[in-house]
């Protein structure tokens, strides 16, 4: 068995998605494709039938091996709306816990049949690791791996900010919090650049900005008052409390003094600028509630663009796969 | 009464390169016993019980290799002394120095002498044990320092195992100074290292992998040096991974403080930026770092400044089947030794005479033994490469019992087709 990875495990030879592991890497043409049919999908949903035949006789097993619960009940909706069959399985609760490898748990749940994993785990790359090692033709969703990547959340993200604020050319962003931590963060910068985004900024202290983040195509600012000047959309990231035992923060109180998102700061961006979290939210610690709940958030349209958007990367995945598995049955 | 040689051996027309010998240049070289006899003409009344074509071939003195873990006693599913020494022979070494980190941890008379033994049972390779420098590699009590030395450990180390504080990092060199005992280290300050499991730059940053900076390594090494100016310990510093440790290291040597340094055969060719893909085989212990180190490191051997040693660490498949942080570090590295050291001089980056003499009479010093060397009434150890044949290994074809190959299906230029050891012939294409 071959240890080495290919660079492009996520599309089929003729470019079409069957996994969807990374926002990096991917065209602009595709990014676009993928919006788009999120888009399609919104329509859908504010029917009185929701559900639409895409993967009818499909099996999505959702493959949680660190807690979640929005985005793993997202990810169920959108698959039952796209009428498939949906396993949950709690990994972080059983398996790995009895001292099971990852790569049998992977075996064991092919040997079931499944054609679609939905994978969040706390290692970086392991959605990678989960996409090359599983029998071809199972696409593989990456909910989440360590600080690497959260695809989904970036592109609902993209979503909400195209539907708002339209194309992403003239647009400032600016990511503010905890970037170091942040899979969020790092799949959002590639989306963004890839749409056209040219001024996407950073802000928060020195300890959460990993370093040379300026090779990722952003700017990092330690200050609020310049980093929000001109912003068109600024999205807050979570900030974990554990960040303040590790050496990396002072304090709650110190952090929201200088990174929290409260009306005066907000006032220094562009009128009209929207504010986003990926949730869920900390009040007083990152944001200010008169913020979250104010004109400008738009926090919960996020959270409704999850499920359009995750049906659309998992017919698009399950798409590229049906057409491997025809290539495969012609050819044979 | 004369004693008649019971195996002599002739290498007739090899091209014999040996830069510290200045030997470059084709003759036949006599074997008696365990020695060279002579080179060129042979000795009065010389008949070779066996004679070995070595025509359109080089010969090199035997490779040695000062860093190597062969997974025995207590880890038979990565490797064994015999497989492991096995592979090393195939690569033209002929002296390896294995790490003290098996379990039992090498910090007894007993374990050291039992590493040696079964080298010698083997049959392949001289095994030249490092002991622990502290009891059971714990990092807080000295070892039995001087009964390992007695017992064949030619330095001692604490591996990749941190030490508990600083006072026993210089009591240890204090006390091995007492001794001459000569400490290997590959210095890491394991806090700034934190949980850093890639260099720390543009690629960890992008994978989301957390970084080990390179201030964890020339901050420890720091500290090392001004211990090893208070205490006078012969200090080699093993597996170095950046130009700036590289630097101090031989701003320190002029100063004229005992220290030498080594690199990875890894380090030589792979940068940070082949993480990229998650490759679990780009996970190793010390890290890869930036194109830049790499260029100065290759540099530094060109220079004669630094060894080159394997840092073998043979795994079994599932170890390395993992998400990269999870997977365990290290590489397989002694049977694509040679090949590897010898593609590097193909694709222009090492000269041959640099290389040679990091893999032979560089190590030999660090070691302060009479090994390396092709010169009369040396031991027999050499090597014989056919420099312009192709080696494209498989996973069938390894000797080594770990898998986790960096160099698996690459083709490679130049390959040892035979490899003498004290005169025995043990290893042959």
């Amino acid at each position: 068995m071959s240890l080495i990875l290919p660079q492009q495990v996520q599309l089929t030879e003729d470019g079409r998605l069957k996994h969807f592991l990374t926002t990096q890497g991917l065209s602009r043409a595709l990014l676009t494709e993928i919006l788009d049919t999120a888009d399609s999908f919104i329509s859908t949903q504010e029917r009185s039938v929701k559900t639409v035949p895409l993967l009818r006789g499909k099996t999505v097993v959702n493959l949680f091996f660190e807690n979640s619960t929005r985005t793993r009940s997202t990810f169920e909706l959108a698959a039952k709306r796209l009428s498939a069959n949906i396993l949950n399985l709690d990994i972080a609760r059983s398996a790995t816990s009895k001292g099971e490898t990852l790569m049998d748990t992977l075996w064991n749940l092919e040997s079931m049949y499944s054609d679609m994993f939905v994978v969040r785990h706390a290692d970086s790359g392991a959605a990678h690791f989960i996409a090359q090692h599983v029998t071809p033709n199972v696409a593989v969703i990456n909910a989440g791996d360590g600080r690497h990547a959260h695809p989904t959340q970036a592109m609902l993200d993209m979503l909400t900010i195209r539907r708002e604020k339209g194309e992403f050319e003239n647009l400032t962003v600016a990511i503010v919090g905890d970037i170091l931590h942040s899979r969020v963060a790092r799949s959002q910068i590639h989306a963004l650049t890839t749409l056209g985004c040219n001024d996407i900024r950073v802000i928060g202290p020195n300890t959460l900005i990993p370093k040379d983040m300026e090779s990722l195509g952003v700017r990092a600012y330690n200050n609020m008052t310049q980093g929000l000047k001109g912003v068109d959309v600024v999205i807050m990231l979570r900030l974990q409390k554990e960040r303040m035992q590790a050496a990396l923060l002072p304090s709650e109180s110190e952090y929201y003094r200088l990174f929290g998102l409260s009306t005066d700061k907000l006032a220094l961006a562009n009128p009209g600028a929207i504010v986003m979290h990926p949730g869920p939210i900390n009040r007083g610690v990152e944001i200010e509630s008169a913020v979250a709940d104010g004109p400008q958030s738009v926090i919960l349209k996020q959270v409704s663009n999850g499920i359009p958007m995750r049906m659309a990367v998992m017919a698009m995945a399950m798409g590229g796969q049906n057409q491997e598995r025809q290539q495969i049955g012609v050819s044979a | 009464m004369k004693v008649y040689p019971q195996n002599t051996i002739m290498i007739q027309g090899g091209h014999v390169f040996d830069p510290q010998q200045k030997l470059d240049a084709v003759m036949d070289i006599f074997i008696e016993n365990d020695s060279i006899v002579a080179l060129g003409t042979p000795p009065q009344g010389f008949v070779a019980s066996e004679t070995i074509d070595a025509q359109g071939k080089m010969v090199f003195p035997g490779f040695i290799d000062l860093h190597a873990f062969l997974g025995e006693p207590g880890f038979s599913q990565k490797g064994s002394i015999s497989t492991e020494t096995h592979a090393a022979a195939r690569s033209g070494i002929t002296s390896l120095c294995s790490t003290p980190n098996s379990n039992p941890v090498v910090d007894s008379a007993t374990l050291a002498a039992l590493i040696q033994d079964k080298a010698k049972q083997a049959g392949f390779c001289r095994v030249l044990p490092i002991g622990a420098l502290t009891a059971g590699l714990q990092g807080e009590q000295l070892s039995n320092m001087y009964a390992l030395k007695d017992a064949g450990c030619v330095a001692l180390s604490n591996s990749d195992a941190p030490f508990k504080d600083s006072r026993v990092i210089q009591q240890c060199f204090h006390y091995a100074a007492g001794f001459d005992i000569k400490v290997f280290s590959t210095p890491l300050d394991t806090a700034l290292a934190h949980e850093g499991c890639m260099h720390e730059g543009p690629t960890s940053t992008q994978l989301g992998l957390a970084g080990n900076p390179e201030c964890a390594e020339t901050s420890g090494l720091a500290q090392q040096i001004i211990l090893c100016e208070e205490t006078g310990i012969k200090l080699h510093f093993s597996r170095i991974t950046s130009k700036r440790a590289l630097d101090m290291i031989l701003e320190a040597q002029q100063k004229g403080l005992p220290v030498s340094a080594d690199v990875a055969l890894g380090n030589l060719y792979f940068t940070d930026e082949d993480c990229a893909s998650y490759n679990s085989l780009m996970h190793v212990h010390p890290v890869y770092r930036s194109q830049t180190d790499r260029q100065a490191l290759l540099q530094a051997v060109n220079d004669g400044h630094i060894s080159i040693c394997s840092n073998h660490y043979p795994h079994e498949l599932a170890a390395k089947m993992a998400p990269f942080a999870a997977s365990a570090a290290g590489i397989s590295v002694l049977d694509s030794f040679a090949s590897a050291l010898f593609n590097l001089v193909h694709t222009g980056k090492l000269t041959l005479s640099s290389l040679i003499s990091a893999v032979s009479s560089l190590p030999a010093k660090v070691l302060d033994q009479p090994l390396g060397q092709l010169a009369p009434e040396s031991r027999a150890d050499l090597c014989i490469v056919d420099m312009t044949r192709r080696c494209n290994l498989n996973s069938q074809d390894l000797a080594s019992k770990g898998h986790n190959n960096p160099w698996l299906g690459e083709a490679l230029m130049g390959q040892v087709i035979c490899t003498i050891n004290d005169g025995h012939i043990v290893y042959r294409a």
